[in-house]
Formats: structure tokens, sequence, C-alpha cells
């Protein structure tokens, strides 16, 4: 038989023995709903605190209030549930996005990536430019605009910097990025770079 | 005292529970709300305006990680490596959505670092962290050329990363002999906690003060 919370007892005129099992059955699923996500209400010193801190998707706008910050999550178009961050004066900011991961490397590039909150994410790594192509790849490709890119000479002799240029977008998607010496005749770059978009 | 879910049984008589039924109460009370000093922990007090909103918010220590089969996020702190010790960081774990349309790749939903218990925002050289388990570094390195003479500097990361993956400088000087151009630049990681910055410095140009921004990404 299923415990409910009965947040209805006791009625007026419940003899004793009337509210016993309704109480216990509001005790015991106090008992086991807290546990859910907190140390258990009978764990003694740290029984209250915060085990794992489940949010659960949200489809409607959450009000902020003053003194009042917000944490949740909602659902993100072609990922998944991410946190959110509200302001008191009800600025939402998207804090985690996308699902980081080690992307295979090639044999022109190690990489890297991380996020930002603001639906941002940031390549890097190192990139070396090849006879057949210089295309610094985006992966994974989610990038819809190119915000800023940084890139540097590797190595221990000075060289100029290079030319960088978005590849045309497929689909909507930035996939990569050309890049060009910028002096006639200089070897094939070998660089460092961080490249910001927006996803 | 502690919370008993198993009172009131169907014993002689349930009145007999009353103390533990009031214990029971009490205590729910004073665990969802915990008063340390003035200081609120985890939950808004039952019967004030907020019930039930969130305090300061502990996490207690877990060993293991979460299995998602929800649409939800958790939030949950566990012990993590990094190159100066291991420590409590807190994770975060999305439901699995990969593969999809846009990326083949069969990533799995790992559980994804999104703290690190130092930032340096005093400098010289500043520090931050970035989601993923890296350390962001950044900084200025200055001084003052010399004709002829390279410029090789040296630059030492703090907290120590396990290993550094990018470092980028850009010179904020331009040359004053001939047509000035900035100064050319390159770097080279040097170890986990160190990279140089090297450039051709002012060439046959005259003594003057030099900078370079810089940016570096390191592993914890």
């Amino acid at each position: 038989m299923t415990i409910e919370y009965n947040p209805n007892t006791p009625k007026q005129g419940d003899s004793v023995g009337e509210w016993q099992k309704p109480f216990l059955d509001n005790f015991i699923t106090i008992f086991n709903a807290f546990k859910k996500n907190h140390v258990s209400l009978d764990a003694g010193a740290t029984a209250g605190n915060h085990t794992f801190a489940e949010f659960f998707k949200q489809v409607i706008p959450i009000q902020t209030s003053v003194g009042e910050v917000s944490i949740y999550s909602k659902n993100v178009e072609e990922q998944t549930e991410q946190l959110f961050l509200r302001y008191q004066n009800n600025v939402e900011i998207q804090l985690s996005n996308y699902q980081i991961y080690k992307p295979e490397n090639n044999p022109t590039q190690i990489k890297y990536f991380t996020v930002l909150p603001g639906k941002l994410i940031l390549y890097f790594g190192q990139f070396t430019a090849n006879a057949s192509g210089n295309i610094l790849d985006l992966t994974p490709y989610v990038a819809k605009n190119i915000i800023t890119m940084s890139c540097c000479n590797v190595g221990t002799t000075p060289r100029p910097r290079q030319i960088v240029q978005p590849l045309a977008p497929k689909g909507k998607i930035i996939q990569g990025l050309t890049i060009v010496n910028s002096f006639f005749n200089q070897p094939f770059p070998n660089i460092y770079y961080m490249v910001l978009a927006n996803i | 005292m502690t919370f008993n879910p198993a009172k009131p049984d169907a014993g002689p008589s349930p009145a007999l529970d009353a103390s533990i039924i009031q214990t029971n109460f009490s205590q729910f009370a004073s665990i969802f709300s915990k008063n340390v000093a003035g200081i609120l922990y985890n939950h808004t007090p039952l019967n004030d305006l907020n019930q039930g909103d969130h305090e300061s918010v502990i996490f207690q220590k877990q060993t293991t990680d979460p299995t998602i089969t929800q649409t939800l996020d958790v939030l949950y702190t566990k012990l993590a490596p990094s190159k100066i010790g291991t420590d409590l960081q807190l994770f975060l774990k999305i439901p699995k959505f990969l593969p999809n349309l846009l990326n083949p790749t069969n990533v799995p939903n790992d559980p994804m670092q999104i703290t690190y218990n130092q930032v340096n925002t005093a400098g010289p050289v500043y520090q931050s962290f970035l989601m993923g388990g890296f350390l962001l570094y950044f900084g200025v390195d200055t001084g003052v050329t010399a004709p002829n003479t390279s410029i090789v500097d040296t630059i030492t990361l703090s907290p120590a990363p396990t290993t550094i993956l990018t470092a980028i400088a850009s010179p904020n000087t331009m040359t004053t002999s001939g047509t000035p151009i900035p100064f050319i630049v390159s770097t080279n990681i040097l170890s986990n906690t160190q990279f140089r910055i090297n450039s051709t410095s002012n060439g046959s140009g005259g003594a003057i003060p030099y900078s370079f921004s810089w940016v570096a990404i390191g592993t914890v």
C-alpha cells in the first residue's frame, strides 16, 4: 500500500487511534522525501545538509524577488537541461552549456574546449597548418558566431601573427577558421589558439 | 533526541508517543533550517515568509556520481585531485544528449568539475577557473628592451597546474626603428608551471619599455 503525506490530519474530533496512522504516514513520508536530496533527518550533526541537489526542469519563467537569487534547470534547444541563474532583477543567465569532453585530436590539431556563462564556448589548443589546408577545426560544431580569437606562434623563434578568418557557416554553424600567414614565404604556422564563440 | 519516523506506532496508545511526536516536529524544524551564530544554513525556517527557500547551502561530500534518468541537473561535491592536492569541488552532471544531429560523437555525460578552490585577483599572475577542470591564468609581462637583444621572459604559473595546454602572448609595444610594427612574439611551454615569451624586441632600436599581455590555460 502506498504511503502518502496527508496535510489534513488530524481532523477535529478524531480520536487518538484515528490520527495515529496518518501521523505515522506523514512522518515516514517527510523522512523519505527529505532523504532525497539531504542528509537524513536522523543522521546527527550533518542532518539537513545537501547531498545531491537535483534541479528538475522548469517550464515556466522563474520569478526572483529582491534579496533572492535562484538556480534552476531549463531545457536548451538541441541540447538538454542546463543550469540557469536568475538575479533579483530578473536577469537570467545560462550558467552551464553543452557537455564538456575532450575532442579527438587530429594530425594537425590538439583540441580542447570549455564553456562560459552566457552561452559562450571557448575553444583552445594547438594547431599546425600543413600543405593540404589551413583549417582550424572548431569541434564540437556549435559555434554560431565567432566573437574573438587570439593566437601565438609556438617555439623559441618569434614569428609574425597570422590572419584568421571564419569559414562560411554550414547551416548557421561555423565549423572552423582559416589561418593565413601574414607575411609571404613564412613557414606554415604552428600556433596556440583561443577562440570565443556564441553557441 | 533524533527524528523517529517509526512513531507514533499502533502500540498501547499513540498518546503515549506525544513527546516523541513533539520531538519529531522540533527536530524537523531545527534540521530543516540550522541557525548557527545567526547564520541560516540550508533552508529558510518554517513560519518565515520565505519558508522553504534556500539559505547558505551546505553540500556534504559524496563518494559516487549520480545516475541521471530524468529531466534534471545535479549539483554535488566530491573530492577531486589537482596538482596541488585533493580537495572538495562542486560538480555538475546533466542528462546525456549526445550523439545528436549536430554532433555524432557518442559522448558520455561525465560529471563536470565547475569549481576550483583558489582564485588569484592580486596578480601579477592572475588566476581563475573554467568549467571542466581548467585553470585560466592571465597577466602582463613588462620590462625594458636592450638594443639587438631578444626578449626571453619566463612566466611561472601559480597555483601550479598539472599541464599547461596553451599559452598566448600579445604585444602591446611597437618597434621604434624604421616602420613601427608590433613586437614579434612566440611562446614555448617549458614545464607544467612555466612558459616563455620570446620576442625580437626593438631590434637595433633604442631601449624602450615593453609589455606583453598573456593568457594561459592549464589543467587542475
